[in-house]
């Protein structure tokens, strides 16, 4: 039997930090994925320079705290912002999309600071609390820099770059990571081995979660992606669901009007359903057909009559093919920048568009063609609605009356219904919109135009479903009419004297009792959108996104001039890292037992005390030395720090323990 | 609800110890960014973080399997002192022999202890030392106590040990640390031997029992020296088991047994005579006998001051000079507890050993021990009272004992806020410690 020589090392509780240039390679991944490359290359230098140069930040303590706060409130500010204006969604994902240059405050800091590392209470205020109360916390000292590399994958990934890009980039920035910490008893064929195995299935397993979505979607029904999208051939209606409708205060476009201007339309129309069939209106026979648009390339004509009205409207889009809102007998779209823009029989107008806020001009007229004339499908009648709404209109009369007063009496009928968001679960399952018609008389837009236009249809009077937005609140502060989420309304179109005239039977009431649900501090929220929109109205470019470069310019001008006052030093040449400040004890020979000690597999961690340190090497070495090395840190400590310093014979001492020890 | 609690707390505990077990500290991070990847990418139409997910999952999963094959044949010996102090740094030698035919390389060793999880009880009754100051929600949950009880279990600085590589048949020693942060035992159940995987995310863990067990006393402090006050007192029925010193053991006469003799008074050779139990009467014995009163009886559970009342009854226990004297621990449990040091009853360690496995008790047992000291008042020459409270109970509790001719001196462990205020309406004061600053204050007890 022949024993191991080796001596056992402690294990370090230091993790190697990223190998040269892997950060900045992460970064610039993540700036050619979202399109900033010009952020991202600035970024990539500032993280990988310290390792070039020996410029080093003195900070204490309460800086690091001061500048992780400001990095968290730059981070909640932003992301609370984006959330307020753009939806959850798209907020949630542009912060995501940001978090590199978010974050980038702190972990700049990091790597210029004389540890290269931060103390976790520096990043989480809960912490600070509890050690300012005197409570245990435990607190050690975290490299961000795998941290960040994390980031700038995850941040590259919401930029939504469809292609092969993405995961090549991911792949090669992870086997370059893992290759930089394998284990030394990894044999490196095994490792390729078992790194190829992984991206194998890891390829397999995207594809195979993608499909899962798609199933899935296609199982629980189309009904999710409608919340956000809304399609030209259907509209799922909430008729029949229980519980409180809800309501998003959200702007989703303004009307252009300043005080004294006649009033827009109350109706903003975008689009119009002919097929009733559980609970869904269908555009039946009527496919999207591209316009051609006018050589300036923005206007975009519907029809040929001469226009007597015209609505500006800006509207905010998702990138890519949306519905856009018009005013009823719309007969020319101008100033629209549409990469193409196609409409159908019905009336439904969709352009694809770069997406933000983008602003219109719609040309009306007293009546238009781009409407077409009824057929068969706008007066039909479900079977299983028939009997009822047949039923309904005999006793109500309008069978042989004129098409106006079978209007008016219809108006009237529901003029006795009441408008609710709130529908109590049934005592059984049935039909909501017979037990709306007969039972409850209450509900809200989508019932009232369901009714109405299936009732119309038994008088015999052709008639849609039509959807879009009520146009009802003014804005003194914006000098427009506002269209939030929630005014998005239903109605009726009747075909009446050869014209398609809006029908609308939901009681008036119906726009303040949504109104009322808007939360107290909606007033300051609408302030925040109004400054937004007109940031990013400023010029005609309408790119919101770089009013943030210009204010992310800003700040870094304000930190960069607040970390110029604190003190920096630069460590001496030839790898030496003391500062080149006088401070009594630098000669100490306990610096090069450090060194010497840290090369043999025990290194001092950042922040621990020589005292402490020596305490937790003295039990991995033979007694004599562990003994000396306690004795030879005492000396130092006292060297360093006592205002008497040590004598003559104590000095020899030190440096006579430190060579023994080494 | 408390129950219910517990329960996560006992399962997310376990998930976390099984992740902190197997994941190395690049599998940490791979698995924080696949989650992080997940959470972004959950509508794999609006990302495409989703991808990032699949790819670090599937090498989660591929390290995972190729750790399985890690199998490794060793012998541990593990050399633990009998007994460690709060707070003292401990080492000890482990030895490892390599049994496999192939080397061991990459390795390191760490301690695996027993389940540390508290059971319901415990963490229904434990109070965490300031969990009053902690706010409602915490005080619910009671996730920051839960960490408390586990911690306190489990010693501080438990770095793994890094093997060197071992070759077939050969044997490494290595030195190995522990820092224990609560008295009381501290139960090893084995060691783990891990070795990450080739690609360095996931620990291959391979479990040696090796059940051990290290008690860990109080910590004491310096005391002034102290001459404990009293003199010798009559002992009826003297010292159960003592040595043969003084004149505890000079022979009087034989008498019929009397029931509540006890059995080492028989004489066996006269009951084997007789064939009834005869016992042997011995001299009087007059001897100082000190009694240190433990208060335990709190509903602070076993807070800062607690403990440090512990500490000071185990400094007074170290300090005692027991060749001439008896010294008499009372404390309350379940029921009130006497042990004796001194003239061959328990040994010192024996009784540092007692001490550390005392527990807080319920506020109403202060009476019980109350009951008990008073009642033998009679055989003690002085008493150390060590108190953590001073209310109307333990007042009255001071000036019977003194009234009784005993020579006390109180001892009261609280924190600044709790100290008596006021003049003390009799000559009874206690000398007041604070948690923190025992040491100070124990300097200048007279």
């Amino acid at each position: 039997m022949n024993d191991a020589v080796d001596r056992p090392a402690v294990h370090p509780a230091v993790h190697p930090t990223t190998p040269p240039l892997l950060l900045a390679a992460g970064v610039l991944f993540w700036g050619w994925q979202t399109g900033y490359f010009v952020a991202a290359l600035a970024i990539a230098l500032l993280v990988e320079a310290p390792r070039w140069t020996r410029l080093r930040l003195e900070l204490g303590e309460a800086d690091f705290n001061r500048i992780s706060d400001f990095t968290t409130w730059l981070f909640v500010g932003i992301a609370g912002y984006l959330v307020a204006t753009r939806g959850v969604s798209r907020g949630v994902i542009t912060a995501f999309q940001w978090l590199p240059g978010l974050l980038l405050p702190i972990v700049a800091v990091q790597r210029f600071s004389r540890a290269e590392r931060i103390n976790l209470t520096a990043l989480l205020r809960l912490l600070r609390r509890l050690k300012a109360r005197g409570q245990p916390v435990r607190d050690p000292s975290v490299d961000l820099s795998w941290t960040f590399l994390a980031v700038s994958l995850i941040a590259a990934g919401a930029a939504n770059q469809r292609g092969p890009g993405y995961f090549a980039g991911v792949l090669a920035i992870v086997a370059w990571a893992l290759w930089s910490v394998r284990p030394a008893h990894a044999a490196r064929g095994v490792w390729a081995a078992l790194f190829v195995l992984g991206c194998g299935i890891g390829y397999a397993g995207h594809i195979g979660l993608s499909q899962m979505q798609a199933t899935l979607e296609s199982v629980v029904g189309e009904w999710l992606l409608e919340r956000f999208d809304p399609d030209p051939y259907r509209t799922r209606t909430r008729i029949g669901q229980v519980g409180e409708l809800k309501q998003i205060g959200a702007i989703i476009a303004r009307v252009h009007a300043k005080p004294g201007d006649p009033a827009p339309p109350p109706l903003l129309h975008r689009a119009s359903y002919n097929l009733w069939s559980s609970n869904t209106w269908i555009a039946s026979g009527a496919p999207l057909a591209a316009l051609g648009g006018e050589p300036d390339g923005r206007t975009w004509v519907l029809s040929a009559e001469p226009v007597n009205a015209r609505t500006a409207i800006t509207a905010y889009f998702e990138p890519g093919r949306s519905l856009i809102v018009l005013p009823p007998n719309t007969v020319r779209i101008s100033e629209l920048a549409a990469i193409s823009v196609a409409r159908n029989r019905l009336g439904a107008v969709q352009a694809e568009l770069e997406g933000g806020w983008i602003r219109y001009v719609a040309h009306s007229a007293g009546s238009s063609t781009a409407h077409a004339a009824p057929e068969a499908a706008d007066s039909q009648l479900p079977a299983a609605d028939r009997e009822l709404f047949m039923g309904l209109a005999g006793r109500l009369g309008l069978h042989g009356v004129a098409p106006r007063e079978a209007l008016e009496r219809v108006k009237r009928h529901f003029a006795g219904f009441s408008y609710s968001v709130y529908r109590a679960a049934p005592a059984a399952s049935g039909d909501a919109l017979a037990e709306f018609v007969t039972r409850t008389r209450s509900g809200h837009c989508e019932y009232f135009a369901a009714a109405t236009t299936l009732l119309l249809r038994a008088a015999g009077i052709p008639a849609r479903y039509a959807t879009g937005y009520a146009v009802l609140e003014y804005s003194e502060l914006e000098q427009a009419w506002l269209v939030r989420q929630r005014h998005a309304h239903a109605w009726s179109r009747a075909w009446i004297g050869g014209q398609w005239i809006d029908f609308d039977t939901t009681p008036g009431e119906w726009f303040p009792v949504e109104s009322s649900a808007a939360p107290a501090w909606e007033t300051v929220v609408d302030w925040l959108r109004w400054a937004s929109f007109r940031w990013s109205q400023r010029n005609a470019a309408q790119d919101s996104g770089n009013m943030w470069w210009w204010l992310g310019g800003v700040l870094t001008v304000v930190l960069a001039w607040r970390l110029s006052r604190y003190r920096t030093t630069r460590d001496q040449p030839g790898g030496d890292r003391i500062a080149r400040v006088d401070w009594p004890g630098r000669d100490s020979e306990f610096y090069a037992l450090e060194r010497s000690l840290t090369a043999r597999g025990w290194p001092r961690l950042s922040g621990e005390s020589a005292s402490r340190w020596a305490g937790r090497v003295a039990g991995s070495l033979p007694a004599l030395q562990s003994t000396a090395l306690a004795e030879a840190t005492q000396l130092h400590e006292r060297y360093r720090f006592d205002p008497a310093g040590l004598k003559p014979e104590e000095r020899a001492r030190l440096r006579e323990l430190c060579a023994a020890i080494e | 609800m408390q129950r219910l609690f517990y329960r996560i707390l006992r399962a997310v505990n376990r998930v976390e110890r099984l992740l902190r077990e197997r994941l190395t500290p690049a599998g940490w991070i791979v698995l924080f960014t696949a989650a992080g990847a997940a959470i972004a990418g959950v509508d794999t139409n609006q990302t495409m973080t989703y991808q990032a997910f699949a790819l670090l999952a599937a090498l989660l999963a591929v390290a995972f399997a190729a750790g399985l094959s890690f199998r490794a044949r060793v012998r541990i010996e593990r050399a633990l002192p009998q007994y460690a102090t709060v707070g003292r740094p401990v080492s000890y030698r482990v030895a490892v022999t390599n049994l496999g035919t192939r080397p061991l390389a990459g390795a390191r060793l760490a301690e695996d202890f027993a389940d540390l999880r508290p059971a319901f009880a415990e963490f229904a009754a434990a109070r965490e030392p300031g969990e009053e100051r902690r706010n409602w929600v915490d005080r619910r949950l009671g996730y920051f106590r839960w960490r408390w009880l586990i911690e306190r279990r489990l010693p501080e600085n438990m770095a793994e040990a890094v093997l060197p590589a071992i070759a077939p048949g050969a044997r490494a020693e290595l030195q190995m640390s522990l820092t224990p942060r609560s008295r009381g035992l501290i139960a090893f159940e084995g060691m783990r031997l891990a070795r990450a995987d080739p690609l360095g995310l996931v620990n291959a863990p391979c479990r040696v029992p090796l059940a051990a067990k290290l008690v860990v006393l109080p910590n004491r402090y310096r005391l002034p020296p102290l001459a404990f006050p009293g003199k010798r007192k009559f002992q009826p029925g003297g010292v159960a088991l003592a040595a043969s010193v003084g004149d505890s053991e000079e022979f009087i006469s034989l008498r019929d047994y009397r029931p509540g003799d006890p059995l080492q008074r028989v004489h066996w050779k006269s009951f084997a005579r007789t064939g009834r139990p005869i016992v042997k009467e011995t001299l009087d014995e007059f001897y100082e006998r000190h009694a240190l009163v433990l208060d335990t009886a709190t509903s602070g559970g076993e807070d800062a001051a607690f403990e440090e009342a512990i500490s000071i009854a185990a400094s007074f226990v170290y300090a005692a000079d027991t060749s001439e004297s008896l010294l008499d621990l009372l404390f309350v449990g379940e029921a009130v507890h006497g042990y004796t040091a001194g003239r061959g009853q328990l040994q010192t360690a024996q009784m540092l050993e007692v001490l550390a496995g005392v527990r807080a008790s319920r506020p109403e047992a202060f009476g019980q021990l109350a009951g008990a000291v008073l009642g033998r008042h009679g055989e003690l020459s002085s008493v150390i009272v060590v108190l953590l409270a001073w209310d109307e109970a333990r007042r009255g509790f001071v000036r019977a004992l003194a009234a009784s001719g005993t020579e006390v001196r109180t001892l009261l462990v609280c924190e600044e806020r709790d100290a008596p205020t006021g003049a003390a309406a009799d000559a009874i004061v206690p000398h007041v410690l604070h948690p923190g600053r025992i040491e100070a204050g124990l300097a200048k007890l007279q």
